[in-house]
């Protein structure tokens, strides 16, 4: 086989054209309702919209012998705090279906890691605070305004 | 339109646009391989976590791990010939094709890394041109056995040519308007927000926050009561922000505002590492501005340094000798 004819300027123009226009075409995302987000073709929306005065975290929950701790993300995935922060408000979206099975799958994992707070933990939590920035962060208090409960599940022996 | 077709279809050296490739390539080789491990574990993960995003919507389950070893070995040599420049006008539109899917996949377990974008998108650029013209195994390939493996190279071509620019301006552009959609989503979504500098410190809280909770024990950065107290100083931060990322285009007009716009950007993301403590891997690398630069010439510049150096070494030695 011979070598490929070089790229023709027309060719070119029709590349440049097809990607700038691929990638640019995200950006009507911005003004609509109901915007979507993708890979790769994304309208970048992080930090852009306007946050509410109370944040609804979701968050897991080792209990046990009294007392309390968060579950890090790394107990339930290998993609870091954003994966992990994404997989469980994704879970609470998505209802019990999604929940129960990722609580047991922390619970499980709780089982076999040591966890720092909780000595002998004996369930697992997913709820959902309600919480001020300007209380939790400028008046310095974190207890939150309210708390949910969404799944519980024990953790194995 | 024969200014703008003479600034699109610049003329630049082949080594300009090769170096490009190494750099970019060498990043992603880099991350595949420094992740390697971690990318197995999360395609393990449970399939009700699956999500499939972009062209990965193809799939209604995840892989079966194996599959997904196979494709992560197969990536990462790709990723290799990408970075030597082997097999180009065959191996790196794979290759291209590939980083999108393999990144996708990663996404797909939740989360957004909104900078693997920049990075597939300027493999795609690097892809679509001929950026194995030089320092590459394909150019040694032909200087040494000119027929062997014909098919599997781009062509010929001078060593100075519109082609090697075009592909530099493509990336380019498309860099500027990733940056340049990130304005738009904010002036879009929440202008006043923006202008005010409030929202920044929402975001800032609300990142915070999640971090005690989701990934204890680290603690919220201590600026973040701090700036609770003082949210009037996030109006700096916040207007640089739009300047960068609405001004981006301004970085095309002028090889110096390119520089002091990929610096301005680097900043930005410097900023947002340090008050929110993430890591925007690809732009602090500073890699994914290198196509603003004449990386060419800093190579053969040092290059010359290091042989006038090493020459003057050897003088010396056999002077004293």
């Amino acid at each position: 086989m011979e070598y490929a004819t070089p790229m023709t300027r027309l060719g070119a123009t029709i590349w440049s054209v097809l990607v700038c226009g691929a990638v640019l075409s995200p950006i009507v995302q911005g003004f609509r309702d109901e915007p979507h987000d993708d890979f790769p073709l994304s309208w970048f929306p992080m930090f852009a919209a306007a946050r509410p005065d109370v944040e609804k975290p979701v968050y897991a929950v080792a209990i046990g012998g009294g007392a309390h701790a968060f579950v890090p993300a790394h107990y339930w995935t290998a993609g870091g705090f954003n994966q992990g922060a994404t997989q469980l408000i994704g879970a609470a979206a998505a209802g019990p279906t999604k929940l129960r099975p990722l609580c047991e799958r922390i619970a499980g994992a709780v089982a076999k890691r040591p966890l720092r707070g909780v000595s002998a933990p004996g369930e697992v939590q997913i709820r959902r605070g309600t919480y001020s920035l300007e209380t939790f962060f400028g008046a310095g208090d974190p207890t939150p305004l309210s708390e949910t409960v969404l799944v519980s599940c024990a953790v194995p022996e | 339109m024969n200014a703008l077709s003479r600034w699109w279809f610049v003329e630049v050296p082949a080594k300009r646009l090769a170096a490009v490739r190494i750099v970019v390539g060498a990043y992603g080789l880099h991350d595949l391989t420094e992740g390697y491990e971690r990318y197995a574990r999360i395609a393990r993960q449970a399939p009700e976590q699956w999500s499939p995003v972009g062209p990965l919507r193809v799939l209604r389950e995840p892989l079966d791990p194996s599959a997904f070893d196979a494709w992560q070995a197969v990536h990462w040599a790709l990723a290799l010939c990408f970075v030597v420049g082997f097999g180009w006008r065959v191996l790196a539109p794979l290759c291209a094709v590939s980083s999108i899917c393999f990144y996708a996949y990663r996404t797909s377990w939740g989360g957004a890394y909104h900078s693997d974008n920049l990075f597939v998108f300027q493999v795609l650029c690097l892809a679509l041109g001929p950026a194995a013209a030089a320092w590459s195994v394909d150019a040694a390939m032909a200087r040494r056995w000119p027929d062997r493996l014909r098919w599997s190279r781009s062509g010929p071509l001078p060593d100075v040519d519109w082609r090697f620019g075009w592909t530099l301006r493509l990336a380019a552009t498309v860099t500027v308007i990733t940056y340049l959609l990130a304005g738009t989503a904010k002036l879009a979504t929440n202008a006043s927000g923006w202008l005010t500098g409030t929202n920044l410190v929402s975001q800032v809280g609300k990142d915070a926050l999640y971090k005690a909770f989701v990934s204890p024990p680290a603690q919220p950065n201590e600026i973040v009561p701090w700036l609770y107290h003082h949210p009037h100083l996030m109006l700096i931060p916040s207007l640089l922000t739009l300047v960068v990322e609405c001004g981006a285009p301004l970085a095309l007009v002028d090889r110096r505002l390119g520089w002091l716009w990929s610096f301005g950007a680097w900043c930005m993301h410097r900023g947002i590492l340090l008050i929110m403590g993430i890591p925007f891997g690809y732009p602090l690398s500073g890699v994914a501005f290198a196509c603003f630069f004449p990386l060419d010439v800093w190579v053969e510049r040092a290059y010359e340094l290091g042989r006038r150096v090493s020459s003057a070494l050897v003088s010396k030695r056999m002077a004293s000798s």
